[in-house]
């Protein structure tokens, strides 16, 4: 027999680490390393995730054929030297910051790779955006498509257009840094008083309450030609030299920035409406172009802006492409996975044989484990076979109560997608309220995200096809949003994930059980974790958010834990 | 005994906090201003267009194996 081939793919030192592990062209893990090291968007060395990948393949270090970085580490310090002499002196205090971690460790990678992981073969360096491209294209169900990859930057590259077929990929255009779609995101979303990097989401969602009037300003900003292409007027921006991402002249033009727990204003919606506006023409135009060089039915979305779920939903409605494909993981956690594919599909020139169905590749937690850590704790817990405890859950959410749901393989990326999932009843007007003070504590302009099952969710919402990584929003039918008024943002939409038996049969039965109760497939799903904290890896974590919020009872495995 | 090693571990890890602060202090200024400032003196911003038809480049990527086992 053949030895397998294995491939480990690395994404870290810009944000969210991460680890994935490939074995003949099939990813066996993937994973974060903000699960295990508890920090939220941690971009360190993503050490646990690597090791957790290597023990899900039952291989060591020694057995890896490959280990593949997700960029280049040597060209993405070309770009800062060369922005650090174009802000002369400006930059001073932004090079006293970052050379320090660019000479210990970013420039020596390999070598890094190399110790922490006792690994002494060889390792492949994939750019940036080429990695982006094959985290979605390599693991989507097409056999050719167009590809469009927008992010804040990579190397150089902040957007890239491109064309994949078979198990090739060519970058045919591309746009350079300073000009980036998703740094502009992110400038206003410190400028409206968020976090970047973190609150990006935050700004679509305020986006829904105001009116895009600002365009005007916006315009002075922005150039977007019909193509797609665009160009920023950098006076407006800091970022080349500064941590602060914009500059005086923003300011002036748009006023003064919300401070960071200052109440948000309809300036401040109209300015972030505004913004999601700018963000979706550029990203239509650019996919029409992108068909007009093409001529591809399908389309593959990777990189930050990817995430933005309000303008992927209308790229599908508003272009002449018919099939859309976001990888859940579709920020820099995911250029791990376009590393190791890209790596095995085009550089060893093998086969595709894996589409990625579903996001449940991260670590679990057999019932004996669980159980041991309950019984440690005396924490008192019911023990039942799937088909009472779903019985039970369902009966739970009808009642109002909100559940902490906490099974099978974790996701891989953003989104819980009812592995770590906190659920609750859609029927209720004031869920949204409630999961709020007892739990999430988030800004009340912020939705909670609707599961339904897939093959009922065009009776409620305005789709016809499966969104499984709640990667798009859509309508919610009219006739329907007084049936879910604890989904339906604003703006009459809902960012949906439709489940099906095949991608998670426990969490799909729960929600067949609940419409028994409610004659609704549908259920709050959101991630499971606290404002500011990564989503839970393990029963500890689980057991300690429990604990630590409203959360009146809690699934974990088929025990049944109750406050 | 135990107690002891941590205080020393503790002072060990300051002291060496504080002498890589001096370190990069010292090397990075210099860096900063030799480096970058030579390189603004000769810089040249790049020749563009005004108000192109598109701001789109053609990629230039390289795709050859060998390509993929360095660091730029």
């Amino acid at each position: 027999m053949a030895k397998a081939t294995y491939i480990l793919g690395i994404s870290c030192y810009y944000h969210d680490s991460a680890a994935c592990i490939v074995k003949d062209g099939l990813l066996l893990a993937a994973a974060e390393e903000e699960r295990f090291t508890r920090q939220k968007h941690d971009n360190s060395f993503p050490i646990n995730a690597v090791k957790f990948c290597l023990a899900k393949a039952g291989i060591t270090a020694k057995e890896l054929d490959y280990v593949v970085f997700y960029e280049k580490p040597l060209v993405k310090f070309e770009r800062i030297l060369h922005t650090f002499a174009k802000t002369f002196p400006k930059s001073f205090w932004y090079f006293y910051k970052a050379i320090p971690s660019w000479v210990n460790e970013k420039l020596r990678v390999e070598k890094v790779i190399r110790k922490k992981i006792k690994y002494k073969g060889q390792v492949l360096f994939v750019p940036h955006h080429l990695s982006h491209a094959a985290s979605c294209f390599l693991v989507s169900p097409f056999k050719e498509s167009a590809i469009i990859t927008c992010d804040g930057v990579g190397e150089w590259n902040t957007t890239t257009i491109g064309y994949g077929k078979d198990n090739s990929i060519r970058l045919h255009k591309e746009i350079n840094f300073p000009d980036s779609l998703g740094l502009l995101y992110s400038t206003f979303t410190a400028y409206l008083g968020f976090e970047v990097n973190n609150d990006e989401y935050k700004v679509m969602g305020l986006a829904a309450y105001g009116k895009p009037n600002c365009y005007e300003q916006f315009r002075q900003l922005i150039d977007i030609k019909d193509d797609g292409s665009f160009k920023l007027d950098i006076k407006y921006f800091s970022y080349e030299h500064k941590e602060k991402m914009f500059s005086k002249e923003l300011i002036k033009l748009f006023g003064e920035p919300r401070k960071k727990d200052e109440r948000v204003t309809a300036r401040h919606e109209n300015i972030a409406s505004t913004l999601q506006k700018i963000t979706e023409e550029a990203m239509i135009k650019m996919a029409n172009h992108a068909y007009k060089l093409f001529k591809s039915d399908n389309l593959c979305l990777a990189g930050g802006v990817a995430l933005n779920c309000v303008a992927n939903g209308k790229i599908l409605r508003e272009t002449q492409f018919k099939n859309l494909f976001i990888q859940p993981a579709a920020g820099d956690s995911g250029g791990a996975i376009g590393a190791a594919f890209y790596a095995y599909n085009a550089i060893l020139g093998k086969k595709r044989t894996y589409v990625m169905d579903d996001a449940y590749l991260g670590t679990e937690f057999s019932n004996a484990e669980v159980e041991e850590f309950l019984r440690k704790n005396n924490v008192k817990y019911e023990m039942f076979d799937d088909a009472e405890l779903v019985r039970r859950v369902a009966g739970l959410i009808w009642k109002n109560k909100v559940v902490g749901w906490f099974q099978g393989r974790m996701e891989f990326g953003p989104r819980a997608l009812g592995s770590r999932s906190i659920l609750a009843n859609p029927c209720n007007p004031r869920m949204k309220d409630i999961l709020n003070k007892k739990v999430k504590h988030r800004e009340e302009f912020r939705p909670f995200a609707p599961a339904v099952i897939a093959e009922e969710a065009e009776n409620y919402f305005a789709m016809n096809y499966e969104s499984p990584f709640m990667l798009q929003t859509f309508d919610v039918l009219k006739d329907k949003q007084k049936i879910l008024p604890s989904i339906t943002h604003v703006d009459g939409t809902a960012r949906v994930q439709t489940v099906s038996a095949k991608q998670n049969k426990l969490f799909y039965s729960l929600i067949k059980e609940f419409k028994k109760l409610s004659e609704v497939p549908v259920i709050i799903n959101t991630s499971f974790n606290v404002r500011g904290e990564p989503i839970v890896n393990t029963p500890k974590d689980v057991y300690d958010c429990f604990r630590n919020t409203g959360i009146d009872y809690l699934a974990v495995g088929n025990c049944l834990v109750r406050k | 005994m135990n107690s002891f090693f941590k205080s020393a571990k503790l002072i060990f890890k300051r002291v060496h906090k504080f002498i890589s602060a001096i370190i990069n202090f010292v090397l990075i200024i210099p860096m900063y201003f030799i480096g970058a400032g030579l390189s603004r003196l000769f810089y040249k911003a790049p020749e563009e267009e005004p108000n192109p038809v598109s701001y789109w480049k053609d990629s230039k990527l390289s795709y050859k194996k060998q390509d993929f086992e360095r660091l730029f």
